[in-house]
């Protein structure tokens, strides 16, 4: 209840903060970019409010937990992008005057055709990264309240499009700043708690092991169709077939999988359908949960009498797995598990291979490692401990990934459409970049964090390895290490700041693709009398919907893989754009369209053959996943030999709008 | 209701200093300019190549840890962000100083 509260207060109090600066959103500058009067410090923290999204707050924790020290060159990246931007890009951007990469693209070069395909690529990043926010929000809410996925997702959208087509960007100024220090407040006191708490009981467990150990007998329920590997020993109780499902719904029960099985109580007999009787009869704690069982099956040791006839239970019995897989085995020895016997238990030695059933559930005991998925990406020992040193065939080559992951994440954060407009809410190019070394300080602040779920999630979370769910480990640790009410308070708060990165990083790209449609892509198509402002209103709504859709279809997706690739398609497409743009006085407009078609357009490509194409291995599969590193220099290519070719081209005026980017302002004088 | 507000991107509505500003002049401050973000950029670019490859091909880490955590781990995930704030606010420093400059020579023209 309490994380639900969390999440409500975080929704409305940046409903009602949008809301109390409605009235001051009125012209199209108002909308777009707070009219240029944000002080550094405060437009900085709303930068990082808008930045820092899902992919961080969830996503990276996720990954360091999976895939270990190669992911923290995520957060590296994501804040040497704002020194390259302050190097190279900040002030004369500023200066310039533009509102939009789009705009800035056609002021600089002349070329609306130019600007419209910018415009596309600002729809295509925007997308890209709006996935990941709808998963988390998807998740979370999943998680949280056991809702279905889609229920965050539609919430989330509902959410933003409300904020952003009634507030515009001055409103959320303001909220995306609140949204900073909600998820910076959030991340960092609860990692603190959950560091002492977490390494005061079992000490830095997760380093120098050979992989992902649980603390205690735990049972892990499975999808169906997962092919998984046992590293250690393993058991699985076969899931329910339906008909048997459908003989316990008589009996009263609905859920199968709510039965537990706690640490010492897996003693006695496992029925034939796989449920645990007897030892669950001498173990109090858990008869309440377990009891219409015990009366249900007989032929379990004593202690109950069965109440319903044979026939039914060779009904439930009816097994879904072949019988030569059906051992009779012991639990015995095994760490925390107990004792038991039965039919119906399957082992599986260390080195075992099994494809899951619909319901399955696997326990591991105690002590023991968790089961690997055949082609999953899960990395172990030594491989996760240290640098590059992965050798997992789902993760090739990883000194090439590490090199592209930076470069796209160096030279993307430029490229984001809904960072780059914030920009322009500075009053000048000095203001701009100190925003930016506030921005840089603000980040380092939060970014310590998510590694330290990744690594308390490896030893108090394992079982997240094999269900996959690993992007949802922020949410779960603290019931796994503080547990009772202080857990659930400290759920609460971070599941404040999860929504607090969603919302914000969802309406600042809202604003941007709203922007990018209404602003640059249907300027003529307006029907005469529609106002600029209510068109954008439009066109937020609309490209909210897009993303609940696509969302909606995100969710077998990283997080922050997710991000990572908005980043890449924008490294390579608007990083050179900026750059030559910026400093490159023979840049033409056809060297601009061709950078942006053969450089985004390869890194797309790459993109969506890994998104929707057949899994690959080696070479291949390390350049699509992770194609910064080759797209990037394809586009920057382009666009300068593209130039050289039309130097006829060279807009006449290049030479004031150049002076105008780089001529530095008057000090202000009082 | 929402009031229109004029922006031709291809307009230059407030240029303020250009009509002085020679082809030349500009050249020479701009070159001035890229010089000094290319310089901070190659501290950075250095760090950012030359640390992977460390770590990817020297074994001098291995098994250090400090407080329980690899070295790697601390480099990684913490060492970069001082060196990003020192180029950042180094960078700001120097540049503001050779702005002024600039604007003081543009006066004493």
């Amino acid at each position: 209840v309490i994380p639900i509260i969390a999440i409500a207060i975080v929704a409305i109090a940046s409903t009602v903060l949008g809301a109390l600066s409605l009235r001051v959103a009125r012209s199209t500058s108002d909308f777009l970019v707070a009219s240029r009067s944000v002080r550094p410090a405060l437009n900085a923290s709303a930068i990082c409010g808008e930045y820092l999204s899902a992919g961080t707050f969830l996503g990276l924790a996720g990954l360091v937990m999976t895939f270990g020290v190669d992911m923290l060159w995520y957060p590296v990246g994501y804040t040497a992008g704002y020194v390259i931007l302050l190097l190279l890009v900040a002030a004369p951007l500023r200066r310039f005057g533009a509102y939009t990469i789009p705009e800035f693209a056609q002021g600089r070069l002349g070329s609306p055709m130019l600007r419209r395909i910018s415009a596309g690529f600002v729809l295509l990043i925007g997308w890209m990264y709006l996935l990941p926010q709808m998963k988390g929000a998807g998740i979370t809410v999943a998680t949280l309240t056991g809702a279905p996925y889609w229920v965050g997702v539609v919430l989330v959208a509902v959410i933003v499009a409300g904020n952003v087509a009634f507030g515009g960007m001055r409103g959320i100024t303001f909220v995306q700043a609140f949204q900073y220090f909600v998820k910076v407040f959030a991340l960092s006191s609860a990692a603190m708690v959950l560091l002492i708490v977490g390494f005061g009981v079992s000490g830095v467990q997760a380093f120098g092991s050979d992989g992902p150990r649980v603390r205690e007998c735990t049972r892990i329920p499975m999808a169906a169709g997962k092919s998984l590997k046992a590293i250690d020993k393993i058991f699985v109780v076969p899931g329910f077939s339906k008909s048997a499902a459908a003989l316990l719904k008589t009996l009263g029960i609905d859920d199968v999988t709510k039965i537990r099985i706690a640490e010492g109580a897996l003693g006695g007999d496992l029925v034939r359908s796989g449920v645990l009787v007897d030892s669950l009869t001498r173990n109090p704690d858990l008869r309440s949960d377990v009891h219409p069982y015990t009366e249900a099956f007989p032929g379990s040791s004593g202690t109950t009498k069965p109440t319903i006839s044979s026939p039914m239970i060779t009904k439930i019995a009816d097994p879904t797995l072949p019988a030569t897989s059906v051992e009779k085995q012991s639990l015995a020895g095994s760490n925390g598990c107990g004792n038991a016997g039965s039919s119906m238990l399957r082992v599986l030695p260390a080195g075992a291979t099994y494809v899951t059933t619909a319901n399955d559930v696997v326990i591991v005991a105690k002590g023991s490692r968790v089961p690997s998925l055949v082609g999953g990406a899960r990395v172990d020992g030594q491989a996760w401990e240290r640098p590059f040193a992965s050798k997992a065939k789902s993760r090739p080559h990883p000194l090439y990934a590490g090199y592209s992951l930076i470069i796209g994440t160096f030279l993307g954060t430029m490229g984001l459409p809904h960072i780059l407009v914030r920009f322009y809410t500075n009053p000048d190019g000095p203001a701009t970049r100190k925003t930016i070394i506030v921005v840089v300080s603000l980040l380092a602040l939060y970014y310590v964090w998510p590694p330290v779920y990744g690594v308390l999630g490896r030893m108090w979370a394992p079982d997240l390895l094999l269900t996959g769910k690993t992007d949802a480990v922020v949410l779960l640790l603290p019931q796994r290490i503080v547990g009772g009410l202080g857990g659930q308070l400290l759920t609460g708060v971070l599941a404040a700041g999860a929504f607090a990165a969603f919302l914000s990083t969802a309406s600042g790209l809202l604003i941007s693709v709203a922007g990018a449609i209404s602003h640059d892509l249907a300027r003529t198509a307006a029907p005469a009398g529609t106002s600029i402002v209510r068109r954008f209103r439009q066109a937020a709504i609309i490209a909210a919907i897009v993303a609940a859709l696509l969302g909606l279809r995100a969710e077998r997706f990283d997080i922050n893989v997710l991000v990572g690739w908005a980043f890449a398609i924008a490294a390579s497409s608007f990083c050179p754009l900026l750059i030559l743009g910026v400093w490159w006085r023979r840049f033409t407009w056809v060297g601009a369209t061709a950078g942006l078609l053969a450089g985004g357009g390869a890194a797309a490509v790459a993109i969506f053959t890994v998104m929707l194409g057949p899994k690959l291995t080696g070479w291949p599969a390390a350049l699509l996943a992770q194609p910064a590193a080759w797209t990037v220099p394809i586009a920057f290519a382009a666009c300068i030999v593209g130039s050289l070719l039309s130097q006829s081209k060279v807009p006449a005026d290049t030479h004031a709008r150049l002076a105008r980017m780089h001529t530095p302002e008057r000090p202000v004088r009082n | 209701v929402a009031t229109r507000v004029a922006r031709d991107p291809l307009a230059l509505p407030n240029i303020e200093q250009p009509s002085g500003l020679s082809e030349l002049a500009l050249h020479t401050l701009m070159r001035a300019q890229l010089r000094m973000g290319l310089r901070y950029l190659f501290v950075i670019v250095f760090a950012l190549v030359a640390v992977p490859l460390l770590l990817a091909n020297t074994s001098v880490l291995d098994g250090r840890s400090l407080v329980g955590v690899p070295i790697s781990w601390i480099v990684i995930g913490a060492g970069f962000f001082p060196l990003l704030l020192g180029v950042a606010v180094s960078y700001t420093r120097s540049i503001s100083r050779l702005e002024a400059a600039y604007l003081q020579m543009v006066d004493s023209a």
